[in-house]
């Protein structure tokens, strides 16, 4: 397993998320509705909207996921933030970087992983919108832009407030 | 390569998330603009400023207040009461489609039905696709 590394701007990048004091706050619909879109849009059985915080990733919206936090290290949220594209895992059982990961080997089961970087107009990535199934996927071009589209919506309501 | 042409589409639809989820994908994918009408009345309106390439059009289910405003404003598209081209691509989305309604439709000269609940993406490709008729 690779953990998940730190990024070159890792201290502006914290202090960005935590600016947004969105960190352990109650849900809000304003995700949550793009998070249950997501889910359908892509009839995958978990979405999350995944913050990436110093050493755990939290997250402020999720479907299908019953734990609220896992630790940074093994989370694939980690990797995606560290490009501006999406992260797509087609098969996590076969990737160098996941196949012994424990979200992986078990619950919740990893097998899918699509991950769109939330990034802020100041540039840092703060976590991503994420799709996860359990049995291998693959998507298309038209797949990404409508991933990029929610990302883009989600990311907007973090300046609406 | 799609082609950009300057004539937007228009797009009614009024589940928030569904018309900016499409709108913003077909946009940015090359389909064009997109003009996002969030009730029949405002489409209406943009149909009597502007000239649409294309039209799809959620139509409320059966005896829903709005339908027959949406109705009307196929025909008034085809009666060439609008800024539109009257043989205009009209596509339209329902939950339900029966006979009669299928019918009337038809009678509009509408391209196509797509029923809901369907994924955004098939009304992007729908949107795609009537971009590429113009």
């Amino acid at each position: 397993m690779t953990p998940a590394p730190f990024t070159e701007n890792e201290a502006k990048r914290l202090e960005a998320l935590h600016k947004l004091l969105l960190l352990d706050t109650p849900p809000e619909e304003r995700f949550d509705r793009i998070v249950r879109f997501a889910a359908e849009e892509f009839d995958v059985p978990i979405a999350l909207l995944s913050l990436v915080d110093r050493d755990r990733q939290w997250f402020k919206s999720r479907v299908g996921l019953e734990a609220c936090a896992t630790d940074r290290s093994v989370s694939f949220c980690g990797h995606a933030i560290l490009q501006a594209a999406p992260l797509v895992v087609e098969d996590a059982a076969c990737d160098e970087r996941f196949h012994d990961n424990p979200l992986v080997t078990g619950p919740p089961h990893i097998r899918f992983y699509a991950g769109a970087p939330l990034e802020l107009p100041c540039g840092e990535r703060i976590g991503t919108l994420c799709l996860i199934d359990h049995k291998p996927r693959k998507l298309d071009s038209l797949d990404l832009d409508i991933l990029r589209t929610l990302r883009d919506l989600a990311v907007a309501e973090f300046g609406a407030r | 390569m799609l082609m950009m042409t300057h004539q937007p589409i228009l797009l009614l639809e009024p589940n928030p998330l569904l018309r900016q989820t499409v709108g913003l994908t077909a946009s940015s994918i090359g389909a064009g603009p997109v003009f996002q009408a969030l009730n029949v009345r405002m489409a209406r309106q943009e149909t009597e400023r502007q000239e649409f390439a294309s039209a799809m059009l959620a139509l409320p289910e059966p005896g829903a207040e709005d339908e027959d405003e949406v109705m009307q404003l196929i025909a008034a598209i085809r009666d060439g009461m609008t800024c539109c081209a009257a043989g205009m691509p009209v596509y339209v989305s329902t939950i339900s489609c029966d006979r009669d309604r299928v019918q009337r439709l038809q009678q509009l000269q509408v391209e196509r039905i797509l029923i809901k609940p369907f994924r955004a993406r098939v009304l992007i490709e729908a949107l795609l696709a009537s971009r590429d008729r113009v």
